[in-house]
């Protein structure tokens, strides 16, 4: 798996991660987004567009960097977030994702991390909705 | 070492990398070896770096006393100042120099000690995920289970020596009726993964025991996990507690791939849908439960991704419209039948190729 990074800034600065592969190994990712993170990263938006597969590894790197990012805020408890995933009202605003491929996609949606990770098919969009 | 190359070496001999550059790549004929006069090489095997080496270290000498093709790619990390010795000057330096000699029979001793080291480190695990897998066998049914008016058939099969899919078949004596079938699947591979899915087994049964309904079970098992574990593994579970007398299933999903209804009199086949996330990423999840009726001559087929995610050499997947072609077309007089022939298309996609993920497929027949 290679894993580029790239700077944006909308509302927010964002911090992208292009990733090009199969996402079936978490370490890569998690190496990657730990560093970022501790160099001062708040939102992250992970470039899917050239990821052909995502295994249950490459779910926990997501989840990893869901957790990482999550803020400790009473609006990002488990609570809130679970009654907010139940009603549709909660999606990270710190992780989002781009562009993911037909069956990335059918991961995402097996697994439930699409009821709480946006996904967007507009990369400008995608940065533009970070607040 | 240094010495006796300078002593046959000039200036114009030494020549500069810059970081990056490849001295030569496996496989590659052996022409010379190399002495590292400053900077910093990797060497490095199938992709994976073995060795760093220094100021004053050689490689490459291997080629020259075998006469075999590299056995490693070697790479400058930094810019680095290298003497190239080829075979004349090295049978020269061999014969004038027996403390020559002797120092690259020691560099060629060091390596061989630690591939042998590594090599016992290697059977040492492979020993390990042996006893692993044969915990986590003993933790499959042995069986599928006998009941009147139904049938029931499994297949599972280990990506590597363990994996982490699991399944089970549960009956509580208070509830004779109930059968719940289990079908769940741990992030990731090898011993931590068994180990994790060893504990999510206890956990579901325990719950499923004490008579909670598919959904309570996944709602405290995911809690257990969240308490209980500092793995940063996570399970997805399909629960299915079908009532043996109506046909009634009530499900619960957290995350895994959805089974297939094909029901006998509409010839059709179906996706079971259910809302849940995965175990282990939230507390207080919300998994939703259902119902379905199956009927007599329906089959449910439960599974995980290493069926619809297969993947042959070409990197095509499997894919859940291959699953349900196969299923579509296959004439099943049994739930036996079903699995050997979803298991038989899934192997004549992938051929030879090897398999990332772990195979398991649950097979109910109501008859």
């Amino acid at each position: 798996m290679e894993i580029t990074i790239s700077n944006e800034l909308g509302h927010v600065p964002v911090t992208v991660f292009h990733l090009s592969g199969d996402l079936s190994d978490d370490e890569p990712l998690n190496t990657k987004v730990t560093s970022q993170y501790d160099a001062g990263m708040q939102h992250a938006l992970l470039d899917l567009s050239s990821v052909a597969y995502i295994s249950s590894a490459g779910l926990r790197a997501l989840h990893n960097t869901f957790t990482l990012l999550r803020g400790d805020g009473p609006e990002e408890s488990d609570e809130s977030i679970t009654k907010g995933i139940a009603r549709g009202t909660y999606t990270s605003p710190y992780l989002k994702l781009y562009k993911p491929s037909k069956e990335a996609k059918k991961s995402l949606h097996v697994s439930g991390y699409d009821m709480f990770l946006e996904i967007y098919d507009k990369y400008y969009e995608a940065i533009a909705s970070f607040r | 070492m240094i010495e006796d190359i300078s002593r046959i070496t000039g200036v114009e001999d030494v020549r500069t990398y810059a970081g990056g550059e490849i001295i030569f790549e496996e496989g590659q004929p052996g022409e010379s070896m190399y002495l590292v006069l400053s900077g910093e090489v990797e060497v490095s095997v199938q992709g994976r770096i073995i060795d760093t080496l220094e100021p004053g270290s050689i490689f490459g000498e291997m080629a020259l006393v075998d006469n075999r093709p590299r056995s490693a790619t070697v790479k400058t990390s930094t810019e680095s100042r290298l003497v190239p010795v080829d075979y004349q000057r090295f049978t020269r330096l061999v014969k004038q120099s027996p403390d020559f000699a002797l120092q690259v029979m020691g560099t060629m001793s060091v390596r061989l000690r630690r591939l042998l080291e590594e090599e016992v480190q290697r059977q040492r695990m492979e020993e390990e995920l042996k006893i692993g897998r044969e915990i986590q066998l003993s933790l499959l049914p042995s069986e599928v289970p006998v009941v009147p008016g139904w049938e029931f058939a499994s297949f599972y099969r280990a990506a590597r020596e363990v994996g982490g899919d699991l399944y089970d078949f549960i009956k509580t004596p208070d509830a004779p009726d109930q059968m719940t079938v289990v079908i769940a699947d741990v992030t990731g591979k090898g011993v931590p993964a068994a180990l994790f899915m060893a504990y999510g087994r206890t956990a579901i049964r325990a719950e499923v025991m004490n008579g909670r309904s598919p959904a309570d079970t996944l709602q405290r098992t995911n809690r257990m996990i969240l308490m209980d574990t500092q793995s940063p593994l996570l399970m997805s579970a399909f629960l299915a507690s079908i009532n043996l007398k109506d046909g009634r299933m009530t499900y619960a999903c957290a995350g895994h791939d959805r089974p297939l209804w094909v029901e006998a009199d509409r010839k059709e086949v179906s996706v079971i849908e259910g809302k849940g996330i995965v175990l282990g990423v939230f507390d207080g999840v919300i998994i939703e439960e259902n119902t379905v009726d199956i009927n007599r001559g329906d089959f449910v087929i439960f599974y995980t991704d290493g069926v619809t995610e297969a993947r042959r050499d070409d990197f095509e997947f499997f894919e859940m419209e291959r699953l349900v072609q196969t299923v579509v077309s296959a004439q099943c007089s049994s739930a036996r039948e079903m699995v050997n022939i979803i298991v038989g298309a899934v192997e004549s996609f992938t051929g030879t190729t090897p398999q990332a993920d772990d195979l398991t497929l649950v097979v109910a027949r109501r008859i």
